[in-house]
């Protein structure tokens, strides 16, 4: 490959930033991406609003005005002592009594729209405790059933003492008991079995998808954009000009430029949306950021979220400012990895149906490395994991964000890299070698086969 | 001498599809390049311009290898190409600038050839009725005639001393075809140096003072046009009479072409024996309306040359 083969690269670079710019569809879908980040912030933050005040209504705002009590087991319920633990539950008027369950019930009438009866008895095997409210009442039955858990775990705990056994020893008793079986040959010094966190599962999916829009839409765009230079005879015109390298590197680096922009606008739309929330809710973004996360993982992965998810990571800031450098750099090698392959893709076809077709590639790539980014984070094996580490095109979602978190060295980061440079330069210089041939290339869409034919008759020839 | 080609060679795989080209032009002017479909006129092009790479051989400009990057050229494809959806201003400025051309310049350009090729209302934003701006057109709106136009402003864009014009005059109406006559008239005007290549062989003859004729990717003919007709002599003999020549004819042993009502075309050994024809036919008293002795057309000796080699296949 000659300097010369480069010449012109600029100008190919320039009007295929420029052009993207002047296409009202990708203008307005870039102004509708800003404003769906703008508003994104705001948007949370209401929702976290939301599942605050609902929280608060949970614990404050409690409806319950009388509560009819009939303990029937020999453990005493000190409403006193539940008044003092449970604050938000020290309005309502405790009335401890021995009238019947249905004669209690009697009560709940038209004027007992605010009044509950509560039970304590014992059937011999357990004890139940059963809230009865009015047919019609103003309380909620989720205001029941918040008051019945700190009902319960009160009375647990005054059981407990009353039997005179210590927290300790609940706790004790209560401790999780597991057991395992280990093959030696797994155990490792430094190999601990991560347990699956949503933080970083959710983290590896945001990423992973961010890698994945950007590959196809990308290599999209420099495939369609080859075939209709092809297709529309303009490649002949620019070839008097320019190389088939320098057209492809000017593609290729005018479409990066279009993505960098874009991120830039993205990043200046978060700080906007960060800007505006503040100011509407007094709220920290990144506070929004965590409680929306920790809803997110609780809903999608089915596990119970930990408030202290986030804030249990101790990461370095110096992990994370060199996390972020690589996930910056590794989404750069993994969009000129993609890139090139596209270029070869755009340059074997010469119409858009041939496209279609020729992408499957690209397509089914990026969605085997997504679906074994998925399925080493089910499995939770620290094999699978180095396995989708070493995959190219699954080590592209992962690597990172791992890093970022802990779970993967800076081995596993650099060994990511120089598999993806080597196979990028490995794959620019067989294009270098054929493009030229490629783009004169008319009629049916080219198979791998033919392109490696091509390569070595190119090769043959000096 | 300004452009040399010297044993230019292409195969793909086993086959040839240029064999040894060499011509050379010493002056300006315009030659032609002519040859049946998949003879390698376009391939032999495209190497001369460093656009494909070749096998052997050397093409070569003002003593020095042409390079098309670095060197001022002018290509008007066989295959008209413009991007589909960007506006033509973009496209030509864009086009400009890849020959080096600055942009202030480009646009100059831009706007004497719009003028010239009557075709401001698709590269500039016109008005309508009621004063509102209207966008000037998308290139796929345009009809074949203006696409052409717009891709040779883009060929002239530069103001190249080497023009290259594959087909120029293809499927443009007489009106366009004068207009784009002109515009090749004043670039040999200016002394430029033209290569055309062409299937219309009048035009040929209307520009070309030097041709190579390529058949089966070999040159089968070379030479100043008007050398070939010469070296072929005064042998086409076209007689336009009232009565009935047909008989002296034969008498005189010519061999008949073509015979339509009251016209003949002949074709004769010299010009003895066009005269013995022209001595009977008076002597029958025979009324010639017109009676001319010429060269072999281009048109004839091409199908001469190549007919032969088409019919093998």
């Amino acid at each position: 490959m000659k300097k010369s083969e480069l010449q012109g690269w600029q100008k190919v670079f320039s009007f295929t930033f420029i052009q993207n710019y002047k296409s009202k569809s990708a203008v307005i879908g870039l102004v509708l991406m800003c404003a769906l980040v703008i508003f994104s912030g705001p948007l949370m933050s209401l929702t976290a609003g939301s599942a605050a005040a609902d929280k608060l209504a949970e614990l404050g705002e409690c409806k319950i005005e009388d509560m009819y009590i009939k303990n029937d087991t020999e453990y005493d319920f000190d409403t006193s002592a539940f008044k003092e633990e449970y604050p938000s539950y020290n309005k309502i008027n405790y009335i401890e009594t021995d009238e019947s369950t249905e004669e209690l019930r009697k009560n709940l009438g038209e004027e007992g729209l605010r009044n509950i009866v509560f039970h304590i008895s014992f059937d011999g095997e357990k004890y139940i405790m059963s809230f009865v409210k009015a047919k019609d009442s103003e309380i909620s039955t989720m205001n029941v059933g918040n008051f019945s858990d700190s009902a319960r775990e009160f009375f647990f705990d005054s059981r407990m003492a009353q039997c005179g056994v210590s927290e300790e020893a609940v706790n004790y008793i209560n401790s999780e008991k597991e057991a395992s079986v280990v093959d030696i040959s797994e155990i490792s010094d430094d190999d601990e079995k991560d347990e699956l966190n949503p933080v970083v599962m959710m983290s590896v999916t945001i990423y992973a998808f961010i890698i994945m829009m950007i590959v196809l839409v990308s290599s999209q765009q420099i495939a369609v954009s080859l075939v209709t230079e092809k297709s529309s005879k303009v490649m002949e015109t620019l070839l008097l000009s320019v190389r088939p390298l320098a057209i492809i590197v000017g593609k290729i680096t005018g479409t990066m430029a279009v993505l960098v922009c874009n991120f830039v606008l993205f990043i200046i739309s978060g700080c906007i949306s960060g800007i505006i929330t503040s100011v509407m809710f007094s709220k920290k973004f990144d506070e929004v950021l965590s409680v929306t996360l920790e809803k997110m993982a609780a809903e999608d992965f089915s596990t119970q979220a930990d408030p202290t998810a986030l804030a249990g990571f101790s990461i370095s800031p110096g992990r994370i400012i060199f996390g972020i450098f690589a996930v910056v750099f590794t989404t750069i090698l993994a969009y000129l990895f993609y890139a090139v392959i596209s270029g070869i893709t755009g340059a074997s076809c010469s119409s858009m149906e041939d496209l279609q077709s020729g992408s499957a590639f690209i397509s089914l790539s990026t969605v085997l490395g997504i679906y074994m980014v998925m399925g080493a984070a089910m499995a939770n094996s620290p094999v699978f994991d180095k396995v989708t580490y070493f995959f190219p095109f699954s080590g592209i979602y992962v690597v990172p964000i791992h890093y970022i978190f802990g779970k993967a060295g800076l081995s596993d980061l650099f060994i990511i890299w120089a598999e993806i440079i080597i196979l990028t330069v490995l794959l620019f210089r067989f294009t270098a070698n054929i493009y030229q041939a490629l783009v004169y290339h008319k009629g049916e869409r080219l198979k791998l086969r033919d392109i490696i034919r091509l390569s070595k008759a190119r090769k043959g020839q000096g | 001498m300004s452009l040399e080609v010297k044993n230019l060679s292409k195969k793909y795989g086993e086959k040839t599809v240029v064999d040894n080209l060499s011509f050379e032009m010493k002056e300006p002017g315009v030659y032609a390049l002519l040859g049946t479909n998949g003879a390698g006129k376009t391939t032999s092009i495209r190497m001369m311009l460093g656009m494909l790479a070749h096998d052997s051989g050397e093409v070569l400009w003002k003593g020095k290898p042409l390079d098309a990057v670095s060197c001022n050229v002018g290509y008007l494809a066989e295959e008209r190409g413009l991007y589909p959806k960007y506006s033509l201003m973009d496209q030509l400025v864009y086009f400009a600038e890849l020959r080096n051309v600055k942009k202030s310049e480009a646009q100059k350009r831009i706007k004497y050839w719009a003028e010239r090729f009557e075709v401001e209302e698709y590269i500039y934003p016109g008005k309508s009725s009621k004063g509102k701006t209207l966008p000037p057109k998308k290139p796929e709106q345009l009809s074949k005639g203006n696409q052409q136009k717009i891709q040779l402003i883009s060929a002239l864009i530069s103001d190249p001393e080497l023009l290259i014009l594959d087909e120029p005059l293809s499927g443009l109406d007489p009106v366009n075809t004068d207009l784009f006559k002109s515009v090749i008239h004043e670039q040999i005007d200016k002394n430029k140096f033209l290569i055309m290549s062409s299937h219309q062989m009048p035009t040929i003859e209307e520009f070309c003072t030097d041709i190579t004729i390529l058949s089966k990717s070999k040159t089968v003919l070379q030479g100043n046009l008007n050398d070939i007709k010469k070296s072929y002599g005064r042998v086409n003999l076209f007689i336009k009479c009232e009565g009935d020549i047909l008989p002296l004819v034969e008498e005189c042993g010519i061999q008949l072409l073509n015979h339509k009502e009251t016209e003949y075309q002949l074709k004769v050994t010299g010009d003895d024996q066009a005269n013995i024809l022209l001595t009977k036919m008076i002597e029958k008293k025979i009324l010639i309306v017109r009676f001319e002795l010429r060269e072999p057309s281009l048109h004839e000796i091409f199908v001469e040359k190549v007919g032969g080699d088409n019919e093998e296949k």
